[in-house]
């Protein structure tokens, strides 16, 4: 994610590469291995890399250019690396997975995205912005904003951090503004629902990946994509199609009187040539123009900063497989892309907007996994591959979104000949637990193998597939027929949830520990009987014999017993998405007691229940 | 008849209004530099002589129409002499000799008279049903330019030649470079074969999604001239055209989007303007004069190609004489938008394309519909007089072929681009080949788009599919 400017006077913003203040060195985070590099580009391709702790998603660079810090999202840390030396010199404990980062300008404070919440005071608070002082590196502030926080960016002038929501939430993208003085939110930006529905231009603002504010400070842009979560036959009329299922695109903030230019909006995938999977924004030298790159498509747009709502673009470059981020140099010459299936930065040459080229690439880290893992994450994510879609649209990391560990987190309309049985609203799984539930996969249970999606690529996605077929008829044992699918197969199931911020280590929080243990016995008990389907160390009847189990819990759908592992991350619940929360699975959408006999549970017994599925320890995994 | 009527009505409009902007126009002119100040280069006049159906020495026998002034031309039944090339069925047919803008551009400029003696390229030019050639032919004869020659043999052009073909102005060297040109050996073509399938489109969920419109930008000028044409590119994002009702006055005309989802509608000239999906299909509407409507989608690093799509022409009740004007569509790749998508000009394309033939006004009685032509447009400045781009060669006709373009029926057009080797076909048979000078932008990469201009035509099923060397 993110993008930054390499620090001077002027606007910051959280980034996955960064330049020291000189200019001379950059810094770039290895999200995959567990590190950082810094490559000194003035003076040659050495590059010198650090261990930092799991999953490193952003960086920071003192004002004085000594200290390079960097949150880690698994390792839940701030990770403060001495630049000249090249050491890792401490690690700041950060809870709820911390991924943006950005310093106030005297570099005396840090203020760090909680993705995940924490609890504060016994209670979970479900987004947080935690201020650390550097000095003392201790956390002095927690600031509590809504759900999944995640890219920032800092003002001119210090006094205000702009907080972007991964997710929508209640259809609207959300940028919180904090008071970096008074310490706490100070308003909220809604960036609502585009409603060309039918065109496919329009959808809900959704995985708001970077934010960046123009030089002269009134003016940010949020770079994230239009999910067209209300086109179907059942809402629209139109089924949906690869083409008008997500646009790339990027939102204008007026910062001075806090709301949306609308009508700017400036949807980069729907004209000229599509992108997918928007991974970060930034603007070039004074702000005429700014650079939007993409995760999926691999590639860089140069497009002409304007509020009439134009693609004004001024080049298409090609960069290496999934850049994440972007720095630029002070003149805005040069751009520096952290590409991360590539393992590498690449640099690209902007003397010439209308003609940018790579001039460098520098491998900046080992490849930490096997060869079939590294190349399954390329093809799930690659737009650019037309066996997978046609005019780079869709790929399977465009809805399993974050390297495929998180969801989208809304409802599409599939029809027959998508991915559903009939025209239904269908939640999107989260992949992050495939191996410990499948098969079967897909929410009926339609599929065996994780191979047979290469039916959904060849007809929602509009890709040619990578399973061969004779007489378009698909194998029976799809395995091993093609050498991509095997390695998405390989990839999917090498994926692994996050830390759960209801958890402390393999124990529930103290505050709701004990309630969790009660929970757990009701979960188990034959009285209420929800082991009988989510059974096992990993919650689920399926994955363990090839027979499928589906159950209709009273939803009107025979569906695949999900793992109620990680499921504090997956809401909404249930397969059509009805149920918001974990207590609406259990009492309002529980009709006739078919999902467990819960309804003559007491108000107690139900938040003993809701707790342990937050912070599920099963006997197996102590 | 009745459309034969109002277009006539609409041609003397149109002269009207040039008569009145002349004088402006030629104060305008005075900037530009025209090959009217001398004409052809060797360059020029080889690609003429490649292009042209027929080329032949001929003796003017009779005037049957004469026309002076800005657009000059006349209908001349000729006696041919020699034949250089090609083959016309009549032994004295009659053929359109033009020279634009001829008596305004350059005075003393003289016409060709009956008696002389013409080297003349000619060129087939389709009629609409209905309209008559003269002479009982079944296809007009087109003659771009022409050159005379005098009595003692030397061959004159209506503009002078420039410095290199100074040497040629004799008649026997003169035929010699036809001849030269005629005989020389075709580059050998190289084969391709068709690979992965990188763009396609059925427009069958009635989304826009992927393509983008030229915008034609604001860019008024001080001077009258300018201000007449200053914008002509419509895309959903224009929000200003300049109209022609001649008063000096500007127009706005909003392209915006109608009730109806993904329909943008807009008014000029009192006649519809629409974009937008209907029915499956991608409708450009602009039965209009001077409303380029251009569908842009790709990736600009594309090199070689092949478009197929099909597409529909439909005579717009609203305006059914409008294809006497300057009705053209079609796919066009390897397009350059510097400043995408607004333009002033400054896009570059290679179109295969149904449609008149380059910018000839063919209105006055000969209503050509006309051509299948590959035509490559250069980059312009921002604003050009249409006939001074195809004078000017900002546009190039590279290959040519006379073709009746049916109407409400469907046609499979495929183009492919491979190298700078061009080609278009029809229903699966090729028709036109060409190559793409060197010197064009597009001559290795480009987007792909779709367009109209002053008609309405209806694009399905679009593919674009990656062309490599046959193994």
């Amino acid at each position: 994610m993110a993008t930054a400017v390499g620090a001077r006077e002027g606007p910051s913003q959280s980034s996955s590469i960064v330049l020291t203040p000189d200019q001379k060195t950059i810094c770039v985070a290895n999200q995959d291995s567990g590190s950082v590099s810094l490559w000194d580009w003035s003076t040659g391709n050495d590059v010198h890399e650090i261990a930092v702790g799991n999953e490193p998603r952003t960086l920071a660079v003192s004002p004085a250019g000594d200290l390079l810090y960097v949150t880690t999202q698994r390792s839940q840390e701030l990770a403060i690396v001495h630049i000249q030396t090249g050491r890792c010199i401490a690690r700041i404990p950060i809870e709820g997975q911390p991924v943006g980062l950005v310093l106030s300008v005297d570099g005396r404070q840090a203020y760090i995205s909680q993705y995940a919440g924490k609890y504060i005071d016994g209670k979970y608070v479900s987004g947080v912005v935690a201020v650390v002082d550097l000095a003392s590196r201790v956390v002095t502030s927690q600031i509590p904003v809504k759900p999944r926080p995640f890219a920032l960016a800092r003002s001119v002038d210090g006094k205000t951090v702009y907080v972007t929501h991964y997710f929508q939430i209640e259809d609207k993208g959300v940028v919180t503004e904090i008071d970096t003085e008074a310490l706490k939110v100070q308003r909220e930006i809604a960036l609502a629902e585009d409603r060309d529905v039918v065109g496919g231009r329009g959808g809900v603002f959704n995985a708001l990946s970077s934010v960046a504010i123009h030089p002269n400070g009134n003016r940010a842009l949020v770079a994230g994509m239009h999910a067209n979560v209300h086109r179907g036959v059942t809402q629209s009329g139109m089924p949906l199609s690869h083409k008008t299922t997500v646009q790339a695109v990027v939102r204008i903030c007026d910062l001075n009187g806090g709301r949306e230019l609308d009508h700017a909006r400036i949807v980069s995938s729907f004209s000229g040539q599509a992108v997918a999977a928007p991974a970060a924004v930034a603007f070039l030298g004074d702000g005429e123009h700014f650079v939007d790159i993409y995760f999926a498509s691999h590639d860089m747009k140069v497009i002409r900063y304007n509020e009439r709502g134009i693609v004004a673009e001024r080049s298409l470059l090609e960069l290496p497989d999934g850049p994440t981020g972007v720095a630029i140099t002070h003149d805005g010459k040069t751009a520096f892309v952290n590409c991360r299936w590539d393992r590498s930065v690449a640099q690209v040459s902007l003397t010439d907007i209308r003609a940018p080229k790579i001039v460098r690439k520098v491998f900046v880290t080992a490849e930490p996994w096997d060869a079939q893992r590294i190349q399954g994450a390329r093809v799930f994510h690659n737009t650019r591959d037309t066996r997978m879609t046609p005019n780079r649209w869709l790929s399977c990391g465009i809805c399993h979104l974050d390297g495929g560990i998180l969801p989208d987190n809304l409802l599409w309309e599939f029809t027959e000949d998508q991915k559903s049985s009939s025209p239904r609203l269908m939640n999107t799984k989260s992949l992050a637990l495939t191996s410990w539930s499948g098969p079967p996969y897909l929410i009926q249970g339609t599929f065996q193998t994780i191979h047979e999606e290469d039916k959904f690529i060849r007809s929602f996605l509009g890709g040619s597939g990578f399973i061969g077929s004779a007489n378009d008829v698909f194998p029976e044992y799809p395995e091993g027929r093609s050498q991509e699918m095997d390695a998405v197969a390989a990839f999917v199931l090498s994926l692994r949830p996050r830390p759960n911020p209801h958890m402390i280590g393999d124990q529930p929080q103290p505050a709701i520990r004990a309630s969790a243990k009660r929970g757990r016995a009701i979960f188990s008990s034959s009285r209420v009987g929800c082991s009988r389907c989510h059974s096992g160390r990993y919650l689920t009847r399926s994955g363990r014999d090839k027979q499928t189990k589906l159950a209709d819990v009273g939803t009107g759908l025979f569906a695949d017993v999900p793992s109620l592992h990680n499921c504090w991350a997956t809401e909404p619940y249930l397969h059509d998405g009805r149920a918001r929360t974990l207590r609406e699975v259990i009492m309002k959408y529980n009709k006739d007691d078919r999902h467990g006999r819960t309804s003559d549970l007491s108000e107690q017994e139900i938040s003993d229940l809701v707790h342990f599925l937050l912070a599920p320890v099963v006997e197996e995994n102590k | 008849m009745k459309s034969v009527a109002r277009a006539t009505v609409l041609t003397a409009v149109f002269s009207m209004f040039l008569a009145l902007a002349a004088p402006a126009r030629s104060q305008q002119l005075s900037k530009i530099p025209t090959v009217m100040d001398a004409h052809p280069t060797i360059v020029e006049f080889r690609e003429d002589i490649s292009r042209a159906d027929v080329v032949v020495r001929a003796k003017i026998v009779e005037l049957l129409r004469r026309k002076e002034g800005v657009l000059a031309d006349q209908d001349a039944l000729v006696e041919v002499i020699r034949t250089y090339k090609g083959e016309l069925p009549e032994p004295q047919p009659c053929v359109r000799m033009e020279i634009y803008q001829a008596l305004e551009r350059k005075a003393g400029v003289k016409l060709a008279r009956v008696g002389d003696e013409v080297i003349l390229p000619i060129e087939f030019v389709h009629p609409y049903s209905g309209a008559k050639p003269r002479n009982g032919q079944k296809l007009h004869y087109m003659v771009p330019f022409y050159y005379v020659i005098e009595k003692d043999g030397t061959v004159s052009s209506a503009f002078g030649f420039p410095t290199d073909m100074r040497e040629y102005a004799s008649i026997d060297r003169f035929e010699k470079l036809i001849l030269d040109e005629v005989n020389r050996p075709q580059s050998p073509q190289r084969k391709y074969e068709t690979a992965e399938v990188l763009f396609t489109d059925n427009f069958d969920d009635g989304s826009l999604a992927g393509w983008t419109f030229l915008v034609g930008e604001r860019g008024f000028k001080k001077e009258p001239f300018n201000q007449q044409f200053d914008v002509i590119w419509i895309g959903p994002n224009s929000m200003v055209d300049n109209e022609l009702h001649g008063t000096g006055e500007l127009e706005t005309v909003k392209v915006a989007m109608n009730s109806q989802p993904g329909l943008y509608h807009a008014h000029r000239n009192d006649t519809e303007i629409e974009i937008g999906v209907v029915d499956g299909r991608l409708r450009l509407r602009s039965s209009n004069i001077w409303a380029h409507l251009t569908a842009v989608t790709g990736d600009p690093q594309w090199t070689d190609y092949q478009i197929d799509v099909d597409m529909i022409n439909l005579v717009d009740k609203e305006l059914p004489h409008a294809r006497a004007n300057y009705m053209k569509f079609g796919p066009y790749g390897r397009l350059r938008v510097p400043n995408m998508p607004e333009t002033r000009g400054e896009h570059s394309f290679v179109g295969v394309e149904f449609g008149n033939f380059a910018n000839y006004d063919v209105s006055e009685e000969t209503f050509g519909n006309a051509a299948f032509q590959i035509r490559c447009k250069y980059p312009e400045e921002p604003v050009v007089w249409r006939d001074h781009s195809r004078m000017l060669r900002k546009t190039k006709i590279l290959d040519y072929h006379a073709w009746s373009i049916p109407q409400h029926k469907q046609i499979h057009l495929t183009a492919k681009y491979f190298g700078n080797q061009v080609e278009g076909w029809i229903d699966g048979k090729k028709v036109l080949s060409a190559e793409i000078p060197a010197d064009h932008p597009g001559i290795k990469n480009g987007r792909i788009a779709l367009w109209t201009f002053e008609t309405w035509v209806e694009f399905d099923n679009v593919q674009v599919t990656r062309l490599v060397p046959l193994q």
